[in-house]
């Protein structure tokens, strides 16, 4: 039994309980490793059988999704692939290295993105959702292939490794998946810490939080909130959706269902007016995985 | 270890008392604007970002401090670089003003306040004339590029106590209770007398602009000014003054000396750019204590933070103490700092009890200047040489925005104190 299954078993009190839409939880899904060309930039992927996912996102009436089989990220993407992509290490020409900074490379941070935390094998933290999206765009163009964000349906899906809902009260267990507020100690670690879900994604949980598509009916809900509260300096519409949890979240706010919408927190105290485009000043706790749909 | 006449605690005292002290003064005319109305006007002097942003913060500021900030007037090398804020704030056409002498235009046209966030090598200058002509300023840091840059401050700085005007730096981190709570545990003694620091600005790098058509060279170097030592400083000046200023704070003073080493990869700066990229400085201070200084712009691990070791444990005044065997503290931060440094600017103008940080800041900025000094003349910089002595005066008084770009030798580590 894995420690996720276990974690589930200690708290069977999930208001919504879905089938597993594969005979065992205990599954072995096809795993392939992208190599990035001109590049050293190397990752596992596993792919997500089809299936079904029952979502309930906040005061939205709960739904079932079809979720297709995509192949998604078996860790968030760490700073060793994010890195080539940022600093234009692919890039040759030096002309042209200086000319995509900011345009399809992300701007230089002003601070330290890794916040110190740690680099190598450390998920990439603090790219805003557009930053996500062009990481994506680079890797379809390396690739040939086309990657891009989660949804929230495929996303869900693949932390709750097509199970029910994922949330552990007991703190002994819940730290055996995940880094979380309690034993984090202020930052974020090294991908692949702790414990794999029962289809093999580690730190879906904890650590960082990811960078999901916002699914169609929550978008429109925003939209409508907005619309009835045109006063309201922030737009839910315009703030991008995270999942999972991070290091510094407590236990409580960790589970597979808990939606963390971008807040103007997350970039407080970037000093400039515009706001970077790429990098969340404060978003320590962000980061992203990838998917690929062939 | 030689012993000096000077303690970190008796500064402290001292520092306490010269502080209560200067606040035993009249309110000057400087403060009718507070009691006759209720709307501080404000002229921003550079509006790139940091200027468009900084009056965002100044207008969040006097929210806080219970006073209505009008964004009344604008300056920038650039004409097209003000159209953000005169749109956004509705600035009449004759309050906005371009070229090397815009500021004047900005500072002249009836404002209370002004925001300058220019190029660092242009502060100095701007600043005195903010002061000359009565004004209360915000100044972004660092506030010069070499020691005549700061000698101009420090006299400016003393012109605003004399006036009665309040003045405060964008070393926000001075605003943060993080930082203010933190340090104020190590100056309690915390952790026992401060030993050693390491301080760290290593970031992934800084953009590049390239020239516009039509632009002549002295343009295109203030278009791209972080890349020009007469403009920026260099990375040690223009980021890692933070964390410099952070040790001046805990350690009570401005250091004695400092040792350093540094470069540039070609690889890590595009062809044309003047400035390094890493540097690594020893200051030593008076109390013997040394600082250890990173500054860097390359990809990898990074670094924006300090480090503090004491006689009795270690701390990063950012948020945390550690006594040795004791209980591990934390402290948060309220508010942005770059909000707070507005708010609290603003309410020493209302309360009549001008705020002035410019020898803060003017010495925070000389230590970042005989770090790179040192860096780039392989040579010990003292800083009692450097502050009477050193001739080095970056700055052009004669700039002709059309004309050619200012002289300067990419440094090396010659021997020379460039």
């Amino acid at each position: 039994m894995s420690r996720w299954s276990l974690g589930r078993m200690i708290l069977p009190l999930l208001a919504i309980v879905v089938p597993a839409t594969l005979a065992s939880a205990q599954a072995k899904l096809d795993k392939q490793t992208v190599n990035v060309k001109d590049t050293t930039v190397q990752f596992t992927m596993i792919k997500l059988p089809a299936g079904e996912v029952e979502l309930k996102l906040g005061n939205l009436p709960a739904k079932k999704v079809a979720v297709k089989s995509v192949w998604i990220g078996e860790t968030e993407v760490t700073w060793d692939e994010f890195d080539t992509y940022a600093y234009g290490l692919d890039i040759k020409d030096e002309k042209e290295k200086i000319d995509s900074v900011g345009k399809t490379r992300p701007s230089k941070p002003y601070g330290a993105p890794d916040f110190g935390f740690g680099h190598a094998g450390y998920p990439c933290l603090a790219e805003t959702y557009f930053s996500a999206q062009m990481y994506c765009k680079w890797l379809s163009e390396k690739t040939g292939k086309k990657f891009r964000l989660p949804t929230e349906a495929e996303w869900e899906y693949a932390c709750r490794a097509g199970g029910a809902p994922v949330k552990i009260q007991d703190k002994d267990a819940l730290a055996k998946v995940a880094w979380f507020e309690d034993i984090s100690e202020e930052k974020s670690h090294p991908a692949k810490q702790k414990a794999a879900n029962d289809w093999g994604f580690f730190d879906m949980l904890g650590n960082a939080a990811e960078w999901v598509d916002k699914d169609a009916d929550a978008q429109k809900a925003d939209e409508a909130y907005d619309k009835e509260n045109p006063d309201k300096p922030t737009k839910r519409a315009e703030m991008p959706v995270a999942r999972g949890g991070s290091w510094k979240d407590a236990a409580d706010k960790i589970s597979s269902g808990q939606r963390f919408p971008q807040t103007s927190q997350w970039n407080v105290t970037d000093p400039q007016n515009p706001k970077s485009r790429w990098w969340l000043a404060d978003g320590k706790f962000i980061s992203f995985r990838v998917v690929c749909e062939e | 270890m030689e012993k000096v006449g000077f303690t970190r605690r008796n500064f402290l005292k001292t520092s306490a008392a010269v502080s209560a002290a200067s606040l035993m003064t009249n309110l000057g005319t400087n403060f009718a604007h507070a009691a006759g109305s209720d709307v501080i006007k404000v002229g921003v002097i550079g509006c790139g970002g940091r200027g468009n942003g900084a009056a965002d913060d100044c207008v969040g500021g006097g929210e806080i401090a219970g006073a209505k900030v009008q964004i009344a007037a604008v300056a920038d090398v650039f004409k097209g670089h003000t159209d953000h804020l005169k749109n956004k704030f509705k600035i009449a056409d004759d309050k906005c003003f371009s070229g090397l002498d815009a500021y004047k235009g900005v500072v002249d046209s009836g404002v209370d306040m002004v925001i300058i966030a220019t190029p660092p090598g242009f502060k100095a200058l701007q600043f005195e004339y903010a002061i000359e002509k009565g004004k209360h300023v915000f100044v972004e840091k660092p506030v010069a590029v070499c020691p005549a840059g700061v000698r101009i401050m420090l006299k400016a700085g003393e012109m605003a106590t004399e006036k009665k005007l309040a003045v405060v730096a964008g070393t926000q981190r001075r605003h943060e209770t993080n930082y203010i709570d933190t340090i104020k545990a190590i100056h309690d003694g915390a952790i026992g007398d401060i030993l050693h620091m390491s301080v760290y600005w290593c970031g992934g790098g800084i953009w590049w602009r390239n020239p516009e058509a039509g632009m002549s060279e002295v343009e295109a170097q203030i278009n791209n000014w972080y890349h020009y030592i007469w403009l920026c400083g260099d990375q040690i000046c223009e980021q890692h003054l933070h964390n410099l200023d952070v040790a001046n704070w805990v350690m009570g003073s401005h250091p004695v000396s400092a040792y350093g080493q540094g470069g540039r990869n070609a690889k890590m700066r595009p062809q044309g750019s003047e400035i390094w990229d890493n540097t690594a400085v020893e200051y030593e201070y008076p109390n013997g204590g040394r600082v250890l200084s990173f500054g860097r712009h390359w990809p990898g691990d990074g670094n924006v933070s300090e480090f503090a070791i004491g006689s009795n444990g270690t701390s990063n005044p950012g948020g945390w103490i550690a006594p040795k065997g004791g209980q591990r503290k934390s402290f948060r931060n309220a508010r942005s700092g770059y909000v707070q440094e507005h708010a609290d600017l603003i309410k020493s103008i209302l309360e009549g009890k001008p705020l002035n940080e410019t020898k803060a800041v003017a010495e925070s900025t000389m230590t970042t200047i005989i770090g790179r000094m040192s860096c780039y003349s392989g040579k010990k910089v003292n800083w009692d040489w450097a502050m009477k002595d050193s001739k080095l005066d970056l700055v052009p008084r004669n700039l002709d925005l059309k004309g050619p770009a200012p002289k300067v030798e990419i440094p090396i580590p010659d021997g020379k104190l460039v």
